[in-house]
């Protein structure tokens, strides 16, 4: 007979060959002493190879690893937000002169421009991108619907009904009616002779309106003049708005600058940074009023209820005005035809010309200054519960998401990474959700996406809180267990870390200056792990385990 | 006949706590993390080539075991099954680093050997400097020679395991594994010579 190939002994020996092949070969090693020396140095390598495999004592140990030292990293971090701080105050409080103050990106007005224009530049782009893709994934869905609904019929037919009904009813509602029509253009005009018997949804730079809307007007757009009638209600959205003609139903309206000449048959909902309302223009309801610095000059119908900081009222009232203000004036002109309330930081916020009207009382609450909440027993009473209840859902969400919490930061690039990636889910989830919810509502129904995908952004942004909320619990856990570290061999530790990190963590957020910067850092360190560890271990992917 | 087998000196310790930490007993679970990291550290940093891969990869390797705890059954020695989930981890992770599925792609049988050029079994005791050259020859092997010899030798699985591991057929398995036995002879050839002279 003659000799084996070396594999077969090699397997031989890994005591891998089936019964047959195994008597085979033993009966060959019995006479052939060249093979059994052959083997017997293969068995030999074997055993020198497992030995040359296994770890030296000394290089042994899964080294406890030395994560970033967190503590000075946190110090380091702090440091750099009081400069940040600083630096953002002394820019804030530097005294431009008042007109260029829009100018400047952390004053109010610089915030409501930058606001403005990025909400602007994303309905009018922004949706001219979205609506294609959006189109898109309606009829995806719409097709994956009725693909689902077909499979249905074939196995249970009465839930598949029901699906088909619905969608029908669906399709029915998310038909672009007759009662709804969209313009988007640079300028949308509609003429002074024009009548539009729809409810008008406008974007453009420009919206005007010289003619007659039968049905509400919601408009985007960077400018919009109403000079005509609006027969319903007034949603409008934009840097510059101008309120001539007439609107029997609402107005709300957020801009920077809002100017009401015409009337308004029923309330008017204002939120701007400069108003005026001129004395030949008329509200016939309650006016609700959220401005920076405001002029009345018109009349409003019934109660007057005003955020500001500063406002003269020359026109007149027709019943209360209730006032949350730094400084109001009532000018000569002035009537109220019942109580003046202002709740204010100091006594003469309220000043009242002699020759105004009140007919009723007029009262001035200065709110006291407040203590401060640290002298307050409920405060820490507060704290600490709320460092249970975080605890305690870091408790649940360890013992159902365990890899969640395997998170470490070795290195800067580790910690960069992170908050950058937390960065991106802080900031881009709400953006995107925003645009998504005005598309899906705006432009959506004309689009035939069924209404319950409109839920979706309502369900992202809930997410995003969820996520937001519970990010402490990350950042928590990492600090505790830099300071308790677990013996050498041991898995980390859970609970006394999470409350060390927590406890600290929240008297973080509490530091002057630098509390607020400190959170805003938790946060998209917190979201970070979040994502980047359910990234790496529960996105589905395939993968087997050996058990 | 691989150390693998051998729990090392705390055997007693782990295998008492092992009941306990298939029921979900944390404490135990710690006593088999002690009695095994090391060796589970050891096979992830030979195959992933890094010791900070391999603590990344060692807690994860107890993470998994400890969620899988309740499935193992004693049919198969508990050190073996804890590399195998080793080792299909660490495979899983090379596999993605590669961005390939076929990493382990199969070789032709290799029955015809090159006469003459073979390099006689690795043998002898195995001094310090000699391990260091094993070790550095076994890093400079490619992973699919590495990683069955490893899977072999070090987790001491069996072809049958290798091969899922691999997604290879077990046949293909004893080849590599020879194949490497010989690459890593062939490596060494110089050094054993100037170690033994």
């Amino acid at each position: 007979m003659s000799c084996f190939p070396e594999l077969l002994y090699s397997t031989y020996l890994d005591a891998e060959l089936s019964a047959e092949e195994r008597r085979a070969v033993e009966s060959h090693l019995e006479d052939c002493p060249r093979c059994r020396a052959l083997v017997e140095s293969l068995r030999a390598e074997n055993r020198f190879l497992a030995a040359a495999l296994e770890e030296p004592e000394e290089v042994a140990a899964p080294a406890p690893t030395r994560p970033l030292d967190l503590v000075w990293t946190a110090v380091a971090v702090l440091a750099a937000a009081a400069g940040l701080q600083v630096a953002v105050n002394w820019v804030g409080g530097a005294s431009a002169p008042t007109g260029m103050e829009w100018l400047n990106p952390l004053s109010l007005s610089g915030q409501m421009n930058l606001l403005f224009g990025t909400l602007f530049y994303l309905v009018r782009e922004g949706a001219t991108m979205l609506v294609s893709s959006l189109t898109a994934i309606s009829i995806l869905v719409l097709g994956l619907l009725i693909v689902g609904a077909g499979l249905l019929l074939v196995r249970r037919r009465p839930t598949a009904l029901a699906v088909l009904v619905t969608l029908a009813v669906m399709l029915g509602l998310a038909q672009p009616g007759a009662a709804l029509e969209r313009r988007k253009a640079t300028n949308v005009i509609i003429a002074q002779n024009e009548t539009l018997d729809d409810t008008l949804v406008a974007f453009g730079e420009t919206v005007t309106v010289d003619g007659t809307v039968t049905g509400n007007l919601i408009a985007f757009a960077k400018r919009i003049v109403i000079n005509g009638t609006v027969k319903g209600d007034v949603l409008t959205f934009a840097e510059r708005v101008e309120m001539g003609g007439r609107v029997e139903g609402n107005v709300m309206s957020a801009s920077q600058f809002l100017t009401v000449r015409g009337q308004v048959m029923q309330s008017l909902h204002g939120f701007a940074n400069i108003m005026e309302v001129t004395p030949e223009s008329r509200v016939a309801g309650d006016g609700i009023l959220f401005v920076n610095v405001g002029q009345l000059n018109g009349n409003i119908g019934r109660d007057l209820v005003l955020m500001s900081s500063m406002t003269d009222l020359r026109g007149s009232v027709g019943r209360n005005v209730l006032a949350g203000v730094d400084r109001l004036t009532l000018l000569s002109s002035a009537r109220v035809g019942g109580d003046v309330k202002v709740y204010c930081k100091k006594k003469d916020a309220l000043h009242v010309d002699p020759g105004a009207t009140i007919t009723g009382k007029t009262e001035t609450v200065v709110a006291k200054p407040k203590e401060s909440r640290f002298a307050q027993p409920k405060f820490y009473g507060q704290q600490a519960l709320g460092i249970g209840i975080v605890f305690v859902v870091g408790w649940l969400l360890y013992w159902l998401f365990p890899a969640l919490f395997t998170a470490e930061l070795r290195t800067a690039g580790d910690a960069a990474k992170t908050v950058g990636v937390g960065f991106l889910g802080l900031v881009a989830t709400p953006i995107a959700a925003c645009v998504l919810g005005i598309v899906l509502i705006g432009i959506g129904a004309l689009a035939g996406v069924p209404l319950i995908a409109t839920l979706i952004p309502v369900l992202a942004i809930v997410v995003w809180l969820l996520a937001v909320y519970i990010s402490k619990i990350f950042v928590a856990l990492l600090f505790g267990r830099a300071l308790l570290r677990a013996p050498a061999g041991q898995p980390a530790r859970f609970a006394l870390p999470l409350l060390l990190g927590l406890v600290l963590v929240i008297v973080s957020f509490h530091l002057p200056y630098v509390g607020k910067l400190f959170h805003f850092l938790v946060w998209l360190l917190g979201l970070g792990i979040i994502l980047l560890q359910t990234y790496r271990h529960y996105w589905p992917r395939p993968t087997r385990t050996a058990a | 006949m691989s150390t693998a087998e051998r729990g090392g000196p705390d055997q007693a310790k782990w295998e008492a706590a092992l009941p306990r930490a298939r029921t979900g007993d944390a404490a135990a679970f710690a006593e088999i993390y002690r009695a095994f990291s090391r060796r589970v550290f050891g096979l992830c940093r030979h195959l992933l080539g890094s010791a900070e891969a391999a603590e990344d990869a060692t807690s994860e390797v107890f993470l998994r075991a400890q969620r899988a705890m309740n499935t193992y059954n004693s049919a198969l020695p508990f050190p073996r099954w804890l590399l195998s989930i080793a080792g299909n981890y660490c495979i899983d992770l090379l596999r993605r680093r590669r961005l390939e599925a076929r990493l382990f792609a199969p070789e032709e049988a290799d029955l015809a050997e090159p006469a003459g050029r073979a390099h006689s079994p690795l043998a002898g005791v195995l001094t310090e400097e000699k391990q260091r050259a094993v070790r550095a020859a076994l890093e400079a092997l490619p992973e699919r020679y590495r990683a069955p010899l490893l899977l072999r030798y070090y987790a001491d699985m069996s072809y049958e395991e290798i091969g899922a591991t691999l997604r290879l057929p077990r046949s293909q398995v004893a080849t590599l594994i020879f194949r490497a036995k010989k690459e890593l002879r062939r490596a060494l050839a110089p050094a054993e010579k100037e170690l033994l002279a």
